[in-house]
């Protein structure tokens, strides 16, 4: 599959951590240095604010959170948390945009989704394939399963990678991942029969 | 909880290797879902920065723009009537409006009985101690605002109208169809659900009032859910939200131990006193009977720990379970669980 996955791991004791030294150089106004930790966390940050919008909304979110990120850089006290901090902005700008501008067109895709559901799909049918479908079925799911799916599915992160990006320890991300995965594909309708055993094996 | 066995300790199949760490072999399933939701990854368009947002020399300068800006977008907002919702795509709701008794006013325009039905823009609609009006949304939506009454109308789309009430009262009924009505209520929407008829109230200082005669409201509240099923009220303060509501057929003693409960309880916020929560608690559970099944219902969000346990075991005692849903899964608040429990303690409740 194709993947982009940021390198997040922390590093080894004797190592300088390239993502500090990152922002401690855009901290003194090395503009290069914010267009890699933008390159580098972008698309997490993408990705937990397409949990409350569209694809082109969080886009342009994404970029609000990074600008709002430098404005306030110097509150960061630890530079190798930056991942963990951003996360932290991208979802108080997606609560605020909730609340705000968004909460109505929320609240109709919600409505839009109850009334014109479609039929649960037959028994070990194929998944649907529409992706923004998909991620409606993502959205519905509790909080804590739903970022680690999206950081995983969408963004390409090994759960190790997503404990390091969000804080959690690797036994949370791995019970929100695989419990998450499997009321994804519950809701889908997917049943184990259909998976070759997901749940037991490929 | 799901029902499908989950591997949490032990070896790892193919499958859970490869979502765990990306080095085992995805199932069918897991490959056509990480295939769909690829379509949904950033698209790694450039952060667009300009000088002035490096260079720190001119944070000062921009700090004092911030201000001016704050200052008049909180000017804005204090003077403006109400916020208004954004437009959202899609077929927008045409509105109309007709005189019950006396001049209504839309914007600067008196509208008359004999004035044939107008359709209202964005402009408040506001009817005075002499008169009423009715808003109409198509054939299924329409909306009575009572005397004294102001509210905004912003569109939405046409199957979910929006209206904010600013304050008074009015009377939505919404036709047993494919259509609900959004109502803003302090900054918070109530949906009027299909087949419902329900009164709003928004006085000048004192906690909106939701009647729910026929059918079912809900209310959105930072992500907690309120439900009402009629008969039933509720109320909601500007700042602690909605309280729980109350069927009509819940006894006195009931509704004095909920009361006396949700002046503990506050949406999203740490419980305030452990043990007089506790003791209330148990004093509403103690008086709950299959009538007030609804009402436990909405107690689940706003109670955490061995608290929603108890709510949980109660509701058990009181209805009958939804079948196929794991008993566990309300716990997590999990939408399809709380569905699935929603509905079985409106038909207890009947």
């Amino acid at each position: 599959m194709d993947q982009r996955v940021p390198t997040l791991a922390p590093p080894g004791p004797s190592q300088e951590d390239p993502i500090a030294a990152l922002v401690r150089a855009a901290a003194h106004g090395d503009r290069s240095a914010w267009t890699r930790l933008y390159d580098r966390f972008a698309p997490i940050i993408h990705g937990l604010l397409l949990l409350s919008m569209r694809r082109e909304q969080a886009e342009d979110l994404t970029q609000d959170v990074f600008l709002r990120a430098m404005a306030r850089l110097k509150d960061l006290r630890d530079p190798g948390a930056i991942g963990a901090w951003l996360c932290a902005i991208a979802r108080n700008e997606a609560a605020t945009w909730a609340r705000g501008k968004g909460r109505m067109e929320q609240h109709l895709t919600k409505l839009a989704s109850e009334k014109g559901a479609a039929p649960p799909p037959t028994p070990g049918a194929a998944p649907p394939l529409d992706g923004e479908q998909v991620l409606d079925h993502v959205r519905r799911l509790p909080e804590a399963y739903r970022e680690t799916l999206v950081l995983r599915m969408v963004c390409g992160l090994t759960g190790p990678q997503i404990a390091a990006a969000t804080g959690m320890t690797e036994g949370s991300v791995r019970v929100n991942l695989f419990r998450g995965m499997a009321l994804l594909r519950e809701a889908l309708g997917v049943e184990r029969k259909a998976v070759g055993g997901a749940g037991g094996g490929a | 909880m799901s029902d499908i066995p989950i591997n949490l300790t032990g070896n790892l199949t193919p499958d859970e290797q490869y979502l765990w760490d990306a080095t085992g072999t995805p199932s069918p399933v897991t490959r056509a879902i990480e295939a769909a939701l690829s379509t949904q990854r950033f698209s790694g368009r450039a952060l667009i920065v300009r000088e002035s947002q490096i260079d720190r020399r001119r944070w000062t300068l921009l700090a004092i723009a911030a201000v001016l800006v704050l200052t008049g977008a909180v000017t804005y907002l204090m003077v403006r009537p109400s916020p208004t919702p954004a437009v959202p795509k899609g077929p927008q709701a045409t509105w109309t409006i007709a005189a019950l008794e006396g001049t209504p006013k839309v914007g600067d325009s008196t509208v008359m009985k004999t004035t044939p039905a107008m359709t209202v823009t964005e402009r408040p609609v506001e009817t005075d101690q002499t008169s009423r009006a009715r808003l109409n949304c198509g054939t299924a939506t329409s909306v009575t605002m009572d005397n004294n009454t102001s509210v905004r109308v912003a569109d939405g789309n046409d199957r979910f109208p929006w209206i904010s009430l600013e304050h008074g009262s009015l009377f939505a009924s919404v036709a047993p169809a494919d259509h609900a009505v959004l109502v803003g209520v302090m900054g918070e929407t109530v949906t009027v659900k299909p087949g419902t008829t329900a009164s709003i109230s928004v006085p000048e200082k004192a906690a909106a009032v939701i009647g729910c005669k026929e059918g079912q409201v809900d209310i959105d509240w930072t992500n907690t859910q309120t439900r009402l099923a009629a008969p039933a009220s509720c109320t909601i303060d500007p700042g602690t939200g909605p309280a729980v509501p109350v069927p009509q057929a819940s006894s006195q003693e009931f509704r004095s131990s909920l009361g006396k409960l949700d002046e503990l309880l506050t949406v999203n916020v740490k419980v305030k006193d452990p043990k007089a929560q506790y003791s209330a608690l148990r004093d509403v559970l103690s008086q709950a009977t299959r009538k007030d099944a609804p009402a436990l219902w909405n107690l689940l969000p706003r109670v955490q720990g061995d608290d929603r346990v108890a709510v949980r075991n109660m509701l058990r005692k009181l209805i009958k379970a939804p079948q196929g849903i794991d008993p566990d899964a309300i716990l997590q608040l999990e939408p399809k669980a709380m569905d699935a429990w929603w509905n079985a303690a409106v038909e207890a409740a009947k």
